[in-house]
């Protein structure tokens, strides 16, 4: 069985080499990158993105219309909400939350 | 009349031989598995049609040229059947041979003539001594060998395996493996099969050599089989070659009733991590790393382990685009078609009629049963170590028959969780194994080796 042990030891040990290998990888992946300018005080923050979401979210927001409307809705458009004051519907999704989470628990 | 009869001395009806048609029925079967059943084509093709000529009274095939006749053992010359000048035809006794076995033992032996020709040189008298190896007589002839003789030179020479390798290299993506590491442990237990193998080939009386070159048909591995068998066994090369081609297409039949057998319905159903992503610098190192840990441990496995990575180097640097094309297309194609044919073409009807070939067959599913096991083991073995679970199933793509033995492990892992996708967490044990039965073989070369 010394062949076996030799095959073992030898995989093993390119095991090892691999995962030292992948770890430097890992680190120099993690190693913060380098910081921007600061904004300087009393400047006004960004506006939000008017362009709409990343891909990622599109993708999940055109995944929900179809599964809730079906295939063929045309999606035009995609904006974050304004605030609430401005816009009262996002009032009623924070509403609606609460509902279905106060409807969710039976009491006695 | 004389005419009709002296024309039918000239075929070749008056030299076939009964073991010759049995073979021409083998050849037959064998192509049919390859041609309508989809048994490795690529290989079993080339090696059944090759098996073929080899049993068909050929001329200008297969013949050796006229040359140096050496001896075949450590011995001594007793008596010349010819003298200079002697036209000599094939097959036809040269001298008579007193040879000494390793054991001590001495037996009697013709020293037989391998080709037409001349008598031109006997450079060794009658009574003296002679070691293995050593130039008896020399033959003179104006024909050369025929064209297999210099086709098979690729098996003799030991080429054709290697630069199967090169191929095998530039087609293989490492990076399942290199994503999760530890199946390296799977590959290497998946190589199991062919120690066990070894020890039972050894208890039916085969040679060490023999025993080795059976059992790594085990490794699932086709062109490592054929580099140790023609390094440590070449008779057996033509059964050895046919039960690894054979086997390695009833993977899909031979491994899953061994996985569903050794795993439980919950084992079969876990989910591992999605793979993360291996960038191109990290497979160029791992390329360089398994080059050179693998060949000083093994330096006779050197000419396996450096062409697979040479190839993988070659694909994944990503700028040599047309040396990849060339060694995963033209290159292994060309090879594979003249490989194929070379082990076929000795695969003569003396050779392979033999009681040892059957055993050589059952000996194959038995190196390749406990290499299934040992990979599928040694993933639950893991798991009682580790707090990420490797689905057991993947264990058995440890044997390299790739990337067959991956997509058992996936087909079998769907059907206990048909959304489980276990296809590129199985391909990491897969390489692993080619990797391991490389090994392996080195492992058998350096120690039953000459």
């Amino acid at each position: 069985m010394a062949g076996f042990a030799v095959v073992m030891l030898s995989l093993a040990s390119l095991w090892v080499l691999c995962e030292i290998v992948s770890r430097l990888f890992k680190r120099a992946a993690e190693l913060p990158s380098k910081p921007g300018p600061q904004p300087q005080a009393g400047a006004e923050p960004a506006a939000p993105d008017a362009a709409g979401p990343g891909g990622e979210i599109t993708a999940v927001i055109a995944a929900a219309v179809t599964a809730t409307f079906g295939r063929g809705t045309v999606i035009r458009e995609i904006r974050p909400p304004a605030p609430a004051p401005v816009n009262p519907q996002l009032a009623a999704w924070t509403l609606q939350g609460r509902l279905q989470h106060h409807t969710s628990h039976s009491l006695r | 009349m004389d005419v009709l009869t002296h024309f039918f001395s000239l075929t070749g009806f008056g030299l076939v031989s009964w073991q010759m048609i049995v073979m021409w029925g083998v050849a037959l079967v064998l192509l049919y598995l390859a041609v309508y059943r989809g048994f490795e084509p690529l290989l079993l093709v080339p090696i059944a049609f090759g098996a073929l000529l080899a049993n068909l009274p050929t001329k200008g095939l297969v013949n050796e040229p006229a040359g140096p006749v050496l001896s075949p053992g450590d011995g001594r010359v007793i008596e010349w059947k010819v003298g200079i000048g002697d036209q000599v035809t094939e097959g036809q006794t040269l001298a008579v041979l007193e040879l000494v076995s390793a054991s001590g033992t001495t037996r009697t032996e013709p020293l037989v003539s391998h080709a037409h020709g001349e008598v031109v040189s006997i450079p060794v008298s009658a009574l003296n001594t002679v070691r293995e190896g050593e130039v008896l007589v020399i033959l003179y002839s104006k024909e050369p060998g025929g064209l297999y003789h210099y086709i098979s030179q690729g098996i003799v020479l030991e080429l054709f395996p290697p630069v199967i390798f090169l191929g095998v290299g530039a087609l293989t993506d490492f990076g399942p493996l290199i994503a999760n590491p530890r199946t390296l442990l799977l590959g290497a237990a998946a190589q199991l099969g062919v120690l066990v193998t070894f020890l039972c080939a050894y208890l039916l009386n085969f040679s060490p050599g023999e025993s080795a070159s059976i059992a790594i048909i085990g490794g699932a591995d086709g062109p490592t089989a054929i580099f140790l068998s023609s390094k440590l066994a070449p008779d057996l090369l033509p059964a050895i070659a046919v039960a690894a081609y054979s086997y390695m297409s009833l993977v899909p039949l031979i491994q899953p009733p061994i996985m569903r057998a050794l795993t439980t319905p919950a084992e079969r159903r876990i989910r591992m991590r999605s793979l993360r992503k291996v960038g191109k610098l990290e497979k160029l190192i791992f390329a360089l790393i398994v080059t050179v840990f693998c060949i000083l441990l093994v330096p006779p496995a050197s000419a396996l382990v450096a062409m697979l990575m040479l190839g993988n180097f070659l694909r994944e640097c990503g700028v040599v685009d047309r040396l990849v094309k060339a060694a995963q297309n033209e290159i292994i194609n060309i090879t594979t078609i003249f490989l194929g044919t070379s082990v076929g073409i000795t695969m003569t009807g003396e050779r392979f009629l033999q009681p040892q070939t059957l055993s050589i067959i059952g000996l194959g599913v038995v190196a390749f049963g406990i290499s299934t096991a040992g990979g599928v083991l040694m993933a639950k073995l893991m798991n009682l170590f580790s707090k990420e679970k490797i689905n057991p199933l993947i264990g058995s793509a440890g044997v390299s028959a790739v990337p067959m033995a991956a997509r058992v492990s996936h087909i079998e892992g769907q059907k206990a969780d048909p959304s489980n996708y276990l296809l590129m967490h199985a391909m990491g044990p897969n390489v692993a194994g080619v990797i391991g039965t490389a090994v392996v073989a080195g492992f058998y070369i350096s120690t039953l080796g000459k």
